[in-house]
């Protein structure tokens, strides 16, 4: 790299201090990270509300013709994946998930700093690629679903669909990377003595999103893997014409899309449950119920994807089975809003701006959700579906649920984010006149979805006894607009000129506001022992009970700085520039998957390749706070392994989802080919190298951790070697079948094929790159046996491969052998 | 309508004269529990292999095979690793020639694959054709299933602490991502827009259910029950995990308990 980050001056007060622009685009620090990520979606959150404005200024009356019906589509579609992708996932992950994480479990940063940042880069990019058509004209005009088959080329041969195929498929990258990264960070740089059952709510909340994170996206990213397939290289994935059926894309986007509901409502969940205890100066009731109800809520949410599509014609007995696991969800969510009733009951509160907004959130949410539970039965579903009654449902859901507690995060965690208060007359403004104007806005929708009134209309004729009520809710809307200037306003104004915060400016239980307001660098002078819930207010009081009345034991604001040796024994890792060149590699090759130019994608992936390598490379001085020791993990873990096995655990479900499509397509596949054309004796050659690779990877690894330099890298490259040889077999196996007139295109079974055994064959030569690098690392002797852990999480990924080739082996080779009886 | 099936029922009683036998060997007696877990576990064998729903479950009623393997793989299993004493289990579990080997079976990744595996190729379409109306295979399959049902429970109910249990919120975590291979399994036969297996396409159906109902049906079963009924199991587990953390401090930490103030100036309380 040219021009080497500048190190880090741990002296520093505030972590937003020093750096300039220079330091803010290579800053791995999570806060820093945070903000940014905070920055770019208020802004987007803007652009989002400006979409909204314009939808209902189409609306106001009927027979309008303000926008035309396709900008109409592009623009009801750009807000629904403004608001979800680019507004309220990175708020509450991105923004105060980032920001808070470490700090409520007592850590000096994330497990993986510098993916942290990558994941932001990666993110800022996706929003543009979905945003391009702002410039180049042609946003995404789908949908937020993008249902197929209106998304093929035939019916949308504009790039708007390209758009928001590549855009997500970006957006999908960072989401998975910085759930990975929140997972391993959760569970295994708790402070010592913070065990699950102590840790805060919004923990909890955000531990089990991050694991329908990663469980949901991969089979979203399979759905635009084929779409984009169908797009560019003309397959026939969801096209009715070769047998296949559009229902799947439905499905994919379902799993994904249900389990993303709650993916945006638990971390909501979690703030409403970390802000009405501290207001209410009581403990949050029924803690356990909390935790549970989370992850009943993540269980059902897989098993419920089925009503969305009541519509498809699923059948009778299928309707009923969905619609009965959608109720149940209503269970976990009551006790979660009967247990914050009962937090708030017998409080005594202090009725700031942050507890308003949370008060409101339980009231509004519960509409929507009583609402949701009238959606899943599927007799009323069906008279529901695509009116005006799901908007009404979802807004509830989403503004009054989600955005409320957001809202209420942004009153709530300033002071520690900016070092300032937000003001609190405006603040009450804001949100009476938010509370007011959203149920004018949103509430009559309900009317008109009784009456009849379709969603994605982009305007209706006249005496449909609608007129009222739209020009009521457009007016309305344009006032709710109006509030958010005050917010924004709130914002920048109190980030300059905001009241000074104290450490502990709400009086709160929990350990981030512990630190100095902002905090410094390292969050934490030295890293806290937990011994109960809500730590901090124990550490003030003496006990969870307290009232919050009587004198503190504690004063963090009167604490004196750290001592010049406390700091020294600080380490923190260094700023680095890979991460903006690795988010601005895969930006290069996402615009050159989006205008064909596949050049630009083989530069992009180069530079992507050589800069992860490189950075893989890139020394990171923990010093004695080394995070792998911070706080020992449960699992006995190193960070790094436990990473790769959830990034495992991911990977399962983009392939299960593969071969699954294989699966129900290859019966539907018209003509030549079939599997038929497979070639058993060959395969089971390639199959028995790459076992007989698993087992000198156990070799290696062997090698490495008993400091046999030789040995070890010998057996690496002899993994890497057969790893070849199986490559090699894939290559003449696919050159052989191309030769026989199986085209990627032929038909269902040649492109489920090729797609499948292709991404397997990708990840076996990205694992093959992998080894010879670390090799080549073994043969200079840079891996020692302190260092044979990279070697193991090497393994562990090729064992993986190997094991999901025995899978599609056994399931699509052997298989093909046996004929219907 | 009751079959007799000597063969079935002598094996069952078999299995329970094994398991009454060794805890007279022993010269112990099992905890009231576990014997009740067991018996509960002979008579819901006895209840699942043999009489009218295994007569629907050979039949052509779909649904009822898959409640079948439901009850051999979710159900049966946990009860009687519930139901047997450790003791039962070691001298044959601790032999020289068993131990290693069992010792990779029940390790929760292997346990978790081999029942996956096993549970997806089973309803792979046309095997399961080929296979799972072939009278010389019924037993196979059903003893098939219900060893990979045990190996699935072990690491959530093992008996024997020489091969441990899963932690409590790996337990949680290890039956979340059963979800995988169960919907990856029942989702495309409930989806399915067509009749996947022949087999059911030739006899007359019950209860005046369509083939492709009786499919649906059948995938219900598999997804939903089982989801739901995984739902449960889960929630106990949580409880006791929640319990157990209330009342003890656990070793989940297990760095020695070096008490710092806390404090974030690292410097004693004022």
């Amino acid at each position: 790299m040219a021009a080497q980050p500048k190190p880090l001056h741990l002296e520093q007060a505030s972590y937003l201090e020093g750096g300039g622009i220079y330091g803010w685009l290579t800053t791995i620090d999570h806060k820093r990270i945070a903000v940014m990520y905070g920055v770019t979606a208020l802004l987007l959150m803007g652009l989002g509300g400006i979409e909204a404005m314009l939808i209902r200024a189409q609306l106001i009356v009927p027979d309008n013709h303000f926008l035309t019906a396709d900008f109409y589509n592009q623009i009801f579609t750009m807000h629904g994946l403004t608001m979800i992708f680019l507004v309220v996932m990175p708020l509450e992950t991105g923004f105060f998930g980032n920001f808070l994480i470490p700090l409520q479990i007592g850590a000096r940063d994330v497990a993986f700093p510098r993916v942290n940042a990558l994941s932001f880069w990666i993110f800022l990019l996706g929003a543009m690629v979905l945003n391009f058509g702002w410039i180049w004209g042609g946003l995404p005009n789908g949908g937020w679903f993008g249902y197929a088959n209106l998304s093929e080329v035939y019916y949308s041969p504009g790039l708007n669909i390209d758009y928001y195929d590549v855009g997500l498929l970006i957006l999908g990258v960072s989401s998975v990377m910085s759930a990975l990264n929140f997972f391993v960070t959760i569970v295994n740089m708790r402070a010592p003595g913070m065990t699950f059952m102590r840790m805060p709510m919004f923990i909890w909340a955000l531990l089990v999103t991050v694991i329908l994170l990663l469980l949901a996206f991969p089979a979203l990213t399979v759905g635009l893997i084929f779409l984009f397939a169908d797009r560019y290289f003309d397959t026939h994935f969801y096209r009715v014409i070769a047998g296949a059926t559009p229902i799947l894309w439905q499905h994919l986007f379902w799993i994904f899309g249900h389990p993303e509901v709650y993916i945006m409502a638990l971390p909501a969940f979690g703030m409403i449950s970390e802000i009405l205890p501290v207001f209410s100066r009581k403990p949050l009731f029924g803690y356990p119920m909390m935790a549970y109800s989370i992850i009943l809520i993540a269980f059902l949410s897989y098993g419920v994807w089925g009503h969305h599509m009541f519509a498809t014609g699923m059948g009778p007995v299928a309707d009923s089975a969905f619609s009965i696991t959608s109720m149940l969800i209503a269970i976990p969510t009551g006790v979660k809003v009967f247990s914050w009733i009962a937090t708030v009951w017998g409080g005594r509160l202090r009725f700031t701006t942050a507890m308003l907004f949370a008060l409101g959130f339980i009231l509004e949410f519960t509409i929507g959700g009583l609402s949701g539970v009238m959606h899943a039965s599927a007799p009323v579903d069906m008279e529901q579906t695509d009116s005006y009654i799901i908007i009404a449902h979802f807004h509830y859901v989403l503004f009054g649920g989600v955005l409320m507690a957001i809202l209420a995060s942004f009153y709530y965690w300033f002071p520690k984010i900016s070092g300032r208060m937000m003001n609190e007359t405006l603040g009450k403004w804001h949100f009476w006149l938010t509370t007011i104007f959203f149920n004018c806005t949103f509430f009559p929708m309900h009317f008109l979805g009784e009456l009849g009134m379709p969603r994605r209309i982009y305007t209706y004729a006249p005496g449909m006894g609608w007129d009222f009520w739209n020009f009521f809710e457009s007016v309305s809307a344009f006032f709710l607009g109006a509030t958010f200037l005050i917010f924004f306003f709130n914002v920048a104004y109190s980030w300059f000129n905001g009241e000074r915060a104290s450490a502990d400016p709400w009086n709160a239980r929990t350990l981030e506001w512990m630190t100095p307001s902002p905090p410094p660098v390292y969050n934490f002078v030295t890293v806290p022992a937990v011994h109960s819930r809500d730590a901090f207010w124990v550490e003030k009081y003496g006990d969870v009970e307290a009232s919050g009345l009587g004198e503190k034991r504690l004063n963090v604001d009167y604490l004196p700085p750290p001592s010049a040796e406390e700091i020294a024994a600080i380490h923190m890792p260094e700023p680095s520039l890979y991460p903006l060149v690795m988010g601005g590699a895969i930006f290069l090759a996402g615009v050159g998957m989006l205008v064909g130019w596949y050049r630009l994608v083989f530069g992009g992936l180069g530079l992507l390749a050589f800069t992860a390598i490189s950075m893989s490379f890139e020394y990171i001085d923990w010093g004695q706070d080394n995070p792998h020791q911070v706080g020992e993990s449960f699992l006995g873990l190193d960070n790094r392994k436990l990473g790769i096995w959830a990034f495992i655990g991911s990977e399962c479900v983009f392939f299960a989802s593969l071969i699954s499509t294989y699966m129900v397509y290859k019966s539907r596949s018209i003509g030549y080919p079939d599997a038929q054309i497979l070639n058993i004796p060959l395969t089971s050659f390639s199959t028995f190298v790459l076992l007989m690779s698993s087992l000198l990877m156990v070799l290696a690894l062997a090698g490495y951790q008993r400091g046999d330099r030789f040995w070890g890298t010998f057996w690496l490259f002899g993994t890497a070697f057969f790893g070849c040889i199986f490559l090699g077999g894939q290559v003449f196996e696919f050159h052989d079948f191309y030769a026989r007139g199986m085209l990627y295109n032929s038909n269902l079974f040649s492109q489920c094929f090729y797609t499948l055994v292709g991404f397997h064959g990708f990840h076996v030569f990205i694992g093959v790159c992998w080894l010879i690098t670390m090799a080549i690392a073994g043969a200079r002797g840079k891996i020692g046996k302190s260092r044979a852990l990279s070697v193991e999480i090497a393994g562990l990924y090729w064992h993986f491969v190997d094991i999901v080739w025995v899978v599609i082996f056994t399931l699509i080779y052997l298989m093909r052998t046996i004929k219907h009886a | 309508m009751w079959e007799a099936k000597p063969d079935v029922i002598v094996s069952i009683i078999a299995f329970a004269a094994v398991y009454v036998g060794a805890a007279y060997v022993a010269g112990r007696r099992p905890r009231q529990r576990q014997e009740l877990a067991f018996g509960f576990a002979v008579i819901l064998l006895l209840l699942t292999l043999t009489g009218p729903l295994d007569q629907a479950a050979k039949g052509f009623f779909f649904a009822a095979y898959i409640f079948q393997q439901m009850m051999l793989v979710f159900v049966i299993p946990p009860l009687i690793l519930l139901g047997t004493p450790d003791w039962m289990l070691r001298p044959i579990l601790m032999r020289r020639v068993v131990e290693p080997f069992f010792r990779i079976v029940t390790r929760p990744l292997v346990a978790f694959l081999l029942f996956s595996m096993f549970f997806a190729l089973l309803h792979y379409p046309a095997l399961c054709d080929r296979v799972c109306h072939v009278k010389s295979f019924f037993g196979g399959i059903r003893l098939g299933l219900l060893i990979v049902g045990v190996l699935l429970w072990w690491p959530i109910v093992s008996p024997v602490p020489e091969f441990p249990r899963l932690s409590y919120p790996l337990q949680i975590l290890y039956l979340f991502l059963l979800m995988i291979p169960m919907t990856a399994v029942a989702a495309p036969i409930t989806m399915a827009d067509s009749v996947l297996y022949m087999y059911y396409t030739m006899g007359p159906h019950p209860l005046g259910l369509t083939p492709r109902a009786d499919q649906v049906l059948g995938g219900l079963v598999m997804w939903v029950g089982q989801g739901v009924y995984i739902m449960f199991v889960f929630s106990g587990i949580f409880f006791r995990w929640a319990q157990r953390e209330d009342t003890e401090i656990p070793a989940i930490n297990r760095r020695p308990a070096q008490i710092r103030p806390l404090h974030p100036h690292g410097r004693a309380t004022v």
